[in-house]
């Protein structure tokens, strides 16, 4: 998986593949971008070739000799066994609309299974039946992804229609209650076990949503009453996994949710060539989860931009673990933490490939990046919950 | 006791601007109401509105209050109180404050009214809202202006269902079933009833012709919404049976059926608009030409036929025809129909003897020569189009894509010296893409003629303009001279090869194999060779003899392991298997075998998809 690798996105559906047919995959952190590591089973060579992917076999004895390096002292490396593939969901209506989700390409591209459900399946219980979770570009405050201006759209309509009429079934006359009722079900879920991965907007609004869920943050425009006066005052940040001491953004025009999305960088800097996030080294041993997540091939990614470009550093709470930042801007592109049994990790950005994808365009070809470091590190996080939980050493 | 004012109202107000329109010119504008303050209700003003916009609602609203005890009549008082009240969610303080203006009020003020049942609402209080919306309509149950503010009032809280209710119950109590048709329509469209939606927009169609436009482009919006377009579709079909008289209607009946891409029924409906009215056959014509840019052909040409049959001897008809012929073209390019085509060359041709003066005859002339050259091979009639083109246009485009397609057909019978002046005369004169084109000819003109070193020497001369195909071209008769000029200082090898590939170039596959298979048998183990072994392999598939061509690409990764055409062989290996011989287990193995040999080709992709297709098909 280092830069010989002719398929990098591939190649994580081709371990999911393995994990369905019951065989085992080590994944080799810090080692060549995270390698993969199987057995030669029937079918497999034809598999990889058929998918594109580089692969080198190695003998008996090369491969104990690979292992034992890996998990010597000497090098920051590590393995980690995975061995049931995740059951995946992703969080998204069935109405198409005019953008694309940077996971549903990838685990398109990667040819890795999933599910689509939206607000019926998580207040009915459907979450129960899923080990990974991806939410993708909701807005949890109830706003419509504050896409004021295209409010006559078609599509507009229709998503403000079908989430009236969801919460009406679900007994609210407004949907930002029906949303977070939604959003407290999935940090249940995730309270209990589960896995969340959110893009984009999907993060801080999910946040915003839990910690507002005594007030009222959503504009006249949006529900046809006015925000809590003393709204900023009856926010409760305890209730939310990764952000503290924000403030919502009350202009129902203003295509933000918040002060925690730092927006695109400042205008000479926006251009994909020198707009950039660093990922942090990780101990593969001590630190497994946070080695997995930043798997790659290289240590710095393009940056792109997004309805929620990149969290400000100092509205994240503490116990949470940043994994990639912008440099000299105090700025977080990507973050990970725990919440009961399960974890959370948010990825800021719209899509890893698209510097600054507008409403209407066309969805990314990932076939034309296949080496994607920025997608890498989605597909990373559908890998990790097969991990084998093991002892770390003492 | 109160009285209704609303009619009133308007009517005071029409006359007062029709009186106010010849003063208008030197009158200063009135003093507003804040104007009118006197200074402390002003100052004490002014400050409630900076503790308004500095979020201190408390003290804003002991102010306001006050203002308002005091000068009550005052408008902006009252709103300003009742807006600070509604902005930190005093609904009940709200409802008071608009009881109290009711009561002192001797008139109706159907907007308060509204307004206090939508407070009720925001408040949490739906069956109280819903008893003071339901009092005001009763109490000017004739009143259409009421049915409009409780309309409003409703749809500001998103009341959608029951805003409906509302203007359909003033239809009825009304007694006009015309009434709130763009209203309705607009509320049906945001509830997802279309059917409905489009129902009100063709009664508004119905009593007004000159609605079409609005109508399509209200309707164009919506229809983008799921079956939406379906909908639109049947109810406007049944109202075209129920009301065949009104044109408007059919007129947006097949437009309907094109956004669904149904052009059979909406030419049916275009003809019978074209019937009902003084034609001009204009209609029919741009549908027939919409028609074929969709790729409906039958329709289209049935379209272009009514045209000429309807419209003999007008402008409109001559169009039609080179319309069709037109038409044929496309269709036998996407079809690959070698029965279009000759159907394109006639209609060109009996266009061009009927209408010789034609401002299109230039352009009517290319096609006919392109036909002759790259679809008939008819060279003489090719050349003597293009000829006349070339000589006629000299300075034009055309007549520069014409010399460009002579150079073509002097290389095709073999007449390398003329085409290589041809190219070279055109690369000095032509501009852009075409210019590069040229050069790249008249360095293949050498190239056939043996000469590479000239062939060499252009080629690096080209750098700009070159589209993707020439620039792909070029690299690769570069890469062949640069590497595999063999020990043969007289190039014997590579000039037969030349000559194999013109005879290639020139649709002669057997003559090409048959040199292919002498340049081998001479010079066997030349470097060349595998590329003549490849050239022959596909001179027999063209030939249309698969078997021979299945062993001749079987046996080059054989006889050249370190050819860099062995993917290529591979892939038409596996195509022959797959498509001549029947055999798809045998493809799917060649292919797998391609993949995994060759997983660096730039046929993967390709190998990729016939892997899926014939696994998905059960192989």
């Amino acid at each position: 998986m280092d830069n010989d690798q002719s398929d990098h996105l591939k190649a994580y559906g081709a371990v999911y593949w393995a994990l369905q047919r019951g065989e085992p995959v080590d994944w080799l952190l810090n080692f060549r971008g995270g390698a993969f590591l199987t057995a030669d089973f029937p079918g497999l060579r034809n598999e990889l070739a058929l998918r594109g992917i580089v692969h080198e076999s190695l003998s008996g004895t090369a491969t104990a000799r690979l292992v034992a390096e890996v998990e010597s002292d000497r090098a920051n490396t590590g393995l980690v066994r995975l061995e049931t593939p995740p059951r995946i969901a992703v969080y998204a209506p069935q109405q198409t609309l005019p953008w694309d989700d940077a996971v549903l390409l990838a685990l398109e591209y990667a040819e890795v299974p999933y599910d689509m459900i939206y607000d019926d399946d998580v207040l009915g219980g459907a979450l129960s039946a899923y080990d990974w979770l991806h939410l993708h570009h909701e807005d949890f405050t109830g706003q419509y992804g504050k896409f004021y201006q295209y409010r006559n759209m078609p599509w507009y309509i229709e998503q403000q229609r079908d989430a009236e009429l969801a919460a009406h079934r679900h007994g609210y006359r407004k949907v930002s209650h029906l949303k977070l009722l939604v959003a407290q079900t999935i940090k249940q879920y995730v309270g209990e076990g589960g896995f969340l991965f959110a893009m984009c907007s999907g993060t801080d609004t999910y946040d915003i949503a839990l910690a507002a869920h005594a007030t009222d943050i959503v504009p006249s425009e949006y529900d046809g009453d006015p925000i809590n006066p003393n709204a900023i005052g009856e926010l409760d940040y305890s209730a939310s996994l990764a952000f503290e001491d924000f403030r919502p953004s009350f202009n129902a025009a203003e295509y933000e949710h918040s002060d925690i999305d730092a927006g695109p960088p400042p205008q000479q800097l926006q251009n994909p060539a020198l707009d950039y996030f660093t990922l942090f080294e990780f101990s593969a041993k001590w630190d497994p989860v946070p080695s997995m997540l930043t798997q790659n091939h290289v240590g710095t990614v393009k940056g792109f931009v997004g309805q929620t470009t990149a969290f400000r550093k100092h509205l994240i709470k503490p116990n949470v673990v940043v994994l990639a930042e912008v440099p000299q801007r105090g700025e977080v592109k990507y973050l990970h933490g725990s919440y009961g049994q399960g974890t959370f990790t948010y990825y800021a950005g719209h899509d890893p490939e698209d510097y600054q994808h507008y409403v209407g365009d066309p969805p990314t070809d990932l076939s034309l990046h296949q080496n994607s470091p920025g997608y890498r590190l989605i597909l990373n996080n559908i890998l990790f919950p097969a991990a084998r939980k093991k002892k770390q050493k003492t | 006791m109160r009285f209704l004012t609303v009619c009133c109202l308007c009517v005071f107000v029409f006359v007062d601007l029709a009186l106010a329109q010849p003063q208008r010119v030197n009158r200063t504008p009135p003093p507003t109401e804040e104007e009118q303050l006197d200074g402390h209700a002003a100052s004490r003003y002014q400050l409630a509105l900076g503790y308004l916009r500095g979020m201190q609602f408390e003290r804003a609203i002991a102010i306001l209050r006050d203002l308002y005890a005091e000068q009550p009549e005052r408008k902006i008082f009252f709103d300003k109180l009742k807006e600070a009240y509604v902005d930190v969610k005093r609904y009940d303080d709200a409802v008071a404050l608009l009881d109290d203006a009711l009561t002192r009020s001797s008139a109706v003020q159907p907007e308060l009214e509204a307004e206090r049942a939508q407070l009720f609402y925001l408040g949490g209080d739906e069956p109280a809202a819903m008893e003071a919306w339901t009092a005001l309509l009763r109490s000017a149950p004739d009143t259409e202006a009421v049915y409009r503010v409780v309309y409003a009032s409703m749809i500001q809280v998103r009341l959608l269902l029951q805003a409906i209710d509302v203007l359909k119950q003033g239809r009825r109590v009304i007694g006009n079933t015309n009434l709130f048709q763009a209203e309705l329509a607009q509320l049906y469209n945001l509830t997802g009833q279309h059917e409905l939606a489009t129902q009100e927009y063709l009664d508004l169609l119905s009593i007004n012709e000159r609605q079409l436009n609005y109508v399509r482009s209200r309707l164009g919006r919506d229809l983008e919404q799921d079956g939406a377009l379906e909908d639109a579709i049947r109810i406007t079909e049944a109202r075209v049976v129920s009301e065949p008289g009104l044109r408007q209607l059919r007129d947006l009946l097949a437009w309907l059926y094109e956004q669904a891409g149904s052009f059979e029924q909406a030419f049916e409906e275009v003809i019978a608009l074209e019937e009902d009215t003084d034609a001009s056959g204009q209609g029919i014509y741009q549908f027939a030409l919409r028609a074929a840019e969709a790729d409906a052909f039958v329709v289209a040409g049935r379209a272009f036929q009514s045209v000429i049959e309807g419209y003999p001897g007008v402008d409109i008809s001559i169009d039609a025809r080179l319309g069709m012929a037109d038409m044929y073209r496309l269709q036998a390019e996407k079809n690959n129909n070698p029965e279009r085509y000759k159907h394109a060359l006639e209609a060109y041709e009996t266009f061009l003897k009927d209408f010789p003066e034609h401002p299109q005859t230039s352009v009517v002339m290319a096609r006919i020569g392109a036909l002759h050259q790259d679809v008939f091979r008819d060279q003489e009639a090719a050349e003597r189009t293009l000829t006349f083109l070339a000589t006629r246009y000299a300075n034009s485009s055309i007549g520069h894509q014409a010399r460009f397609d002579l150079g073509r057909l002097a290389l095709a019978n073999g007449n390398l010296n003329k085409a290589g002046t041809i190219f070279a005369r055109l690369a000095e004169q032509a501009d852009g893409e075409l210019a590069a084109k040229a050069r790249f000819e008249e360095a293949m003109t050498h190239f056939y003629a043996g000469n590479f070193a000239e062939t060499q020497s252009i080629l690096n001369s080209l750098r700009d303009n070159m589209d993707k195909e020439t620039a792909n071209d070029a690299i690769e008769v570069g890469v062949l001279l640069m590497e595999d000029p063999g020990t043969d200082s007289t190039n014997s090898a590579l000039i037969s090869y030349a000559q194999a590939l013109l005879l290639f170039r020139q649709h002669k596959p057997a003559a090409t194999a048959r040199v292919a298979q002498d340049i081998l048998a001479q010079w066997g183990q030349h470097p060349i060779a595998d590329d003549v072994r490849f050239l022959r392999a596909r001179a027999l598939l063209i030939d249309n003899r698969p078997d021979e061509a299945m062993m001749a690409f079987g046996e080059l990764p054989l006889i050249h392991p370190e050819s860099p055409l062995l993917d290529r062989s591979l892939f038409y290996y596996a195509e022959i298997l797959e498509t001549f011989q029947g055999d798809a287990a045998g493809a799917l193995q060649a292919y797998t075998d391609l993949l995994t040999q060759y997983p660096g080709s730039l046929l993967v992709n390709k190998v990729r998809e016939r892997i899926r297709a014939l696994r998905s098909a059960g192989v």
